[in-house]
């Protein structure tokens, strides 16, 4: 837990060195969120609980970005908090079209058994970005995963969107101790978002498939569930 | 990369808006220009929908009413401009004394990629009752050249004032329209009616008149409003933000009949729109020696009516006088100006387009011919020759043959 917690503060430093070497033109910008059910991919980190999370990214001028997220997070029956330190760079191909590539560091606080990091690179558009993640350990299970997803936007009116998301989880190499489990699973998304100036409101349908390819050392048991939640930008 | 700030250099006294996009004194009124960094990943619940709930945009939001506040500048409105990577936001300065000082302390506040004045533009237009009706096709051959091409599906913005798209010669030709102007209903408008008409009024038998690209998608994109009836306003920010719609919507050819000083954040627009393959037309302004802008802007092609002399050389020359087109309330009326001629060269370019879709605007301009002397119809030499233009392109004779027309560019 220390040591999770040591590393977590060794991320925060470098990222504020970040910022101050480089402050002309970068930006700071934050996200606190209230979600009635804490859904990863599909998966629930809270066991259907709401949690509180907090997101603090910081965007220079050239396009290299960082920050990190604190959320409240349930496993195993015991309260933990989630840190997720992120750093990528993100570039435009066209005036619609944009890239990115990064990874980010995921621990649990009292829970180091799951801690993994991710690489990942992606596409956006204004309405849709492709991404696919790699992880050499997947939540510390010794498995080699590739998670690729589809995220869509559609404006319904001004203030009013539709959001959708489909992702595949891919295991490239099964352990010994999963080696029962589906190669992949699927999970979806559908909802909608309602944003009043700083203010945004989710309603989302969740959705994961039915395999026996759960999160290794992770009980998963609702497939389905609806997630309001609730964030304030600033 | 950049913001906007936009000064306005006239005194009309109109007022349109209370957020100043379109209010009379944009004089006191510049724009600022905030990085927009490009989206990406941000981990969290949300995690489908952080591309929408950004939250750097109220960050920007938050800096841009400090940098007001540090400026005694009031914050009136704002609009993204992913074409360019900005967030672009109009305040206003208590006095035009106080405006210099501004713009002083924000070129040297890090926070602003750009600070400008907000520019006014108006149209190269005059709608009145001036001569008696020759009709235009005959100058154009649309007949003959329509067999080659009409434009079809060709997306055409038109970067106007308002356009009436249930005029009869209207009706099924306008794909999309948007308003630019806050607060400000949109609403059929005289300059913007009569550009519409001649580059893509539909050809339908009986009354009417036919557009030069009359199968044309055009897209109606109010960034301009009639202050009176003979004075029609566009400005820096309304521009911007029609500009910055019509690339990210993937216009094909832009129709800017218009002029007015030259702007940092229109010509970072126009930069883009000519990096992506969009040919920009512009109305040139006989009043000045280059043009004026946005005319006289590197890759943009510059058209003045064919009576204009002198013009600038790389000038195009074509129909500007005597031109039936249409006007709100399903009427048809006679214009005269250079907007209209810009007009025709953008619906033939339309043509060009749809001919050779994978041409840059500079090969496009390469495919235009001109007549060397005086035609028999009356056309003064120097002007485009249509026929010759779209016969290159089809690489077979489309109109008389047997005069074969000229074929050298003038400079």
């Amino acid at each position: 837990m220390q040591g999770a917690r040591c590393d977590i503060v060794r991320v925060a430093a470098a990222l504020l060195l970040l910022v101050l070497a480089n402050m002309a033109q970068a930006q700071i910008s934050g996200n606190a969120t209230i979600v009635s059910d804490y859904r990863y991919r599909g998966v629930s980190l809270s066991q259907g609980k709401p949690e509180a999370q907090v997101d603090i990214g910081y965007d220079s001028s050239n396009g290299w970005y960082s920050g990190i997220l604190a959320s409240g997070a349930r496993l195993n029956y015991a309260d933990t908090e989630q840190l997720v330190a992120y750093a990528g760079y993100a570039g435009r191909f066209l005036s619609e079209l944009n890239w990115e590539v990064g990874a980010s560091d995921v621990r649990f606080v009292d829970n180091s058994d799951y801690n993994y990091v991710e690489e990942f690179v992606g596409l956006s558009t204004d309405h849709f970005n492709a991404r696919i993640s790699f992880s050499p350990s997947y939540f510390d299970s010794q498995t080699r995963t590739i998670y690729a997803e589809l995220n869509a936007v559609y404006p319904l009116q001004d203030h009013l969107q539709l959001l959708a998301h489909i992702g595949s989880l891919h295991y490239l190499v099964i352990s010994d101790e999963s080696s029962s489990m589906a190669t992949s699973r699927y999970d979806g998304r559908i909802g909608v978002n309602a944003k009043f100036s700083d203010w945004n409101v989710q309603l989302a349908w969740v959705a994961i498939q039915k395999t026996s390819a759960y999160y290794p050392r992770y009980e998963d048991r609702n497939p389905r569930a609806t997630v309001l939640s609730v964030s304030y930008s600033f | 990369m950049g913001n906007c700030l936009a000064a306005s250099v006239t005194t009309s006294t109109d007022s349109i808006t209370s957020d100043g996009t379109s209010n009379a004194d944009t004089s006191r009124q510049l724009l600022v220009m905030l990085h927009m960094p490009p989206p990406h990943f941000r981990p969290g619940s949300n995690y489908s929908g952080r591309y929408v709930d950004d939250p750097g945009r109220s960050a920007r939001l938050r800096i841009a009413k400090d940098i007001a506040r540090a400026h005694s500048l009031t914050l009136v409105t704002d609009w993204p401009m992913p074409a360019l990577g900005v967030d672009c936001f109009v305040m206003e300065a208590a006095s035009n004394d106080s405006l210099t000082q501004s713009m002083e302390m924000l070129s040297h506040d890090s926070r602003v990629e750009w600070a400008q004045p907000m520019s006014t533009y108006r149209p190269l237009a005059n709608t009145e009752h001036l001569y008696s009706l020759q009709p235009s096709a005959k100058y154009w051959h649309l007949a003959e050249i329509h067999k080659a091409a009409t434009g079809r599906n060709i997306r055409m913005a038109i970067i106007d004032s308002g356009i009436d798209d249930h005029h009869p010669d209207l009706t099924g030709q306008v794909i999309l329209k948007e308003n630019f102007i806050d607060g400000n209903p949109y609403v059929p408008e005289s300059h913007g009616t009569a550009v519409a008409g001649i580059i893509g009024a539909g050809a339908r038998d009986g009354a009417g008149i036919e557009g030069i690209a009359s199968d044309a998608h055009l897209m109606a994109l109010r960034a301009c409003w009639e202050v009176t009836e003979h004075d029609t306003r566009c400005n820096s920010f309304t521009l911007g933000k029609a500009l910055n719609f019509a690339i990210l919507n993937k216009a094909q050819v832009i129709n800017l009949s218009l002029t007015g000083p030259p702007d940092r954040l229109l010509q970072r627009l126009l930069d883009a729109a000519l990096s992506q393959g969009i040919t920009v037309v512009g109305a040139a302004d006989p009043h000045i020696a280059d043009g004026g802008f946005p005319a006289s802007y590197p890759g943009v092609l510059a058209v003045a009516d064919e009576d204009s002399k002198p013009v600038k050389a790389g000038t195009l020359l074509a129909p500007g006088r005597d031109i039936p087109t249409t006007a709100p309330d399903g009427k048809w009326n006679f214009v005269n100006g250079t907007s209209f001629a810009c007009a025709h060269v953008s619906g033939i370019v339309a043509l060009l387009v749809e001919m050779n879709p994978s041409f840059t605007p500079a090969q496009i301009r390469q495919q235009l011919k001109f007549n060397l002397t005086p035609t028999v119809d009356g056309q003064p030499a120097g002007t485009i020759d249509a026929c010759a233009t779209i016969s290159k392109s089809a690489g077979s004779c489309i109109c008389a043959c047997p005069l074969a027309h000229a074929s050298k560019v003038i400079h």
